[in-house]
């Protein structure tokens, strides 16, 4: 909820580089590290994924919690009777009614993800060493209004368009339901 | 004109400040870039060269990259962003409504 700029530069402070960096220092009290984190070509990936990672996904919890709500109290009655545990109530009772919610999630957050720019911008200066974070709409950005190469980048986007839309099409099918309660 | 359209045809009216905003920052820039997907544009214009842009992709090794990275990334984050939300709000449902709860999920929102 809060800037995805402002998230970043502080995600940036926390892996950084140099011992006394949040992640670092942290590591540093089991004995770990320390690591390079974003300064280097291995680890720089690792960094921004682990940044997003590492963030409780709030829209996804409010969600979840809404359609959790709204389950059939008739199931979990039947399923008290049958002498069933709280982990196997929410196993196979829970996870399946919620695959509506799950369908949706999946499908917004990917098509989110594939439009990653911010983080790596920022964190790594737009693609880290040796392009080891470089995103598509981060090379989109700098062929586009960098190097002015507006044709080349506009055929990027209908890459990343045609990819959205044929995993999109592909979690529809696969994540499908045909229960209805 | 049907009758149900002189009925209620006025109310387009209504829509139609969001939907031109709509055609003219959404849908115009998306048909726009797949026109200029097809040419060799640049700030001074461009001429029509076909499929040669996605040829010249095909072949660049930091677009490959920038593809891998940019799959790898939201498979492991989505996995784990879908997981994390699913585990997250299972733990707080059994809050009930009381205070607890609320703080719970207004903190929780806050991220």
């Amino acid at each position: 909820m809060n800037s995805a700029i402002l998230v970043a530069i502080v995600w940036r402070w926390i892996f950084n580089p140099n011992p006394f960096g949040l992640a670092n220092a942290t590591l540093g009290v089991f004995g770990l590290g320390p690591f390079l984190w974003i300064g280097s070509s291995d680890q720089a990936l690792l960094a921004v994924i682990l940044s997003a990672v590492l963030t409780i996904p709030g829209g996804g919890v409010v969600l979840y919690s809404a359609a959790m709500g709204s389950l059939p109290r008739e199931l979990y009655e039947a399923a008290d009777l049958e002498g069933a545990g709280p982990f196997a109530k929410w196993r196979h009772i829970t996870v399946p009614l919620l695959r509506p919610t799950t369908l949706y999630l999946v499908v917004v957050y990917t098509i989110l993800a594939f439009q990653i720019f911010e983080r790596v911008y920022i964190m790594t200066n737009g693609g880290g060493p040796n392009n080891a974070t470089i995103t598509i709409v981060q090379l989109i950005y700098s062929t586009a209004f960098q190097f002015g190469r507006y044709g080349l980048a506009s055929a990027m986007a209908v890459v990343l368009f045609v990819m959205a839309m044929v995993v999109a099409v592909a979690q529809f099918r696969s994540l499908r339901t045909d229960v209805e309660y | 004109m049907t009758a149900a359209l002189r009925r209620h045809g006025w109310s387009y009216l209504f829509v139609l400040p969001t939907f031109s905003l709509f055609v003219v920052f959404t849908l115009l820039p998306v048909a726009q870039g797949l026109v200029l997907s097809l040419q060799d544009a640049r700030v001074t214009g461009g001429s029509f060269i076909g499929l040669a842009n996605f040829g010249t992709l095909a072949d660049d090794s930091v677009f490959r990259q920038a593809l891998g990275n940019t799959v790898l990334y939201a498979t492991v984050v989505v996995a784990a962003q879908v997981t994390l939300a699913l585990i997250v709000a299972s733990l707080i449902q059994p809050l009930g409504r009381g205070a607890g709860s609320s703080i719970a999920r207004s903190s929780i929102y806050r991220w």
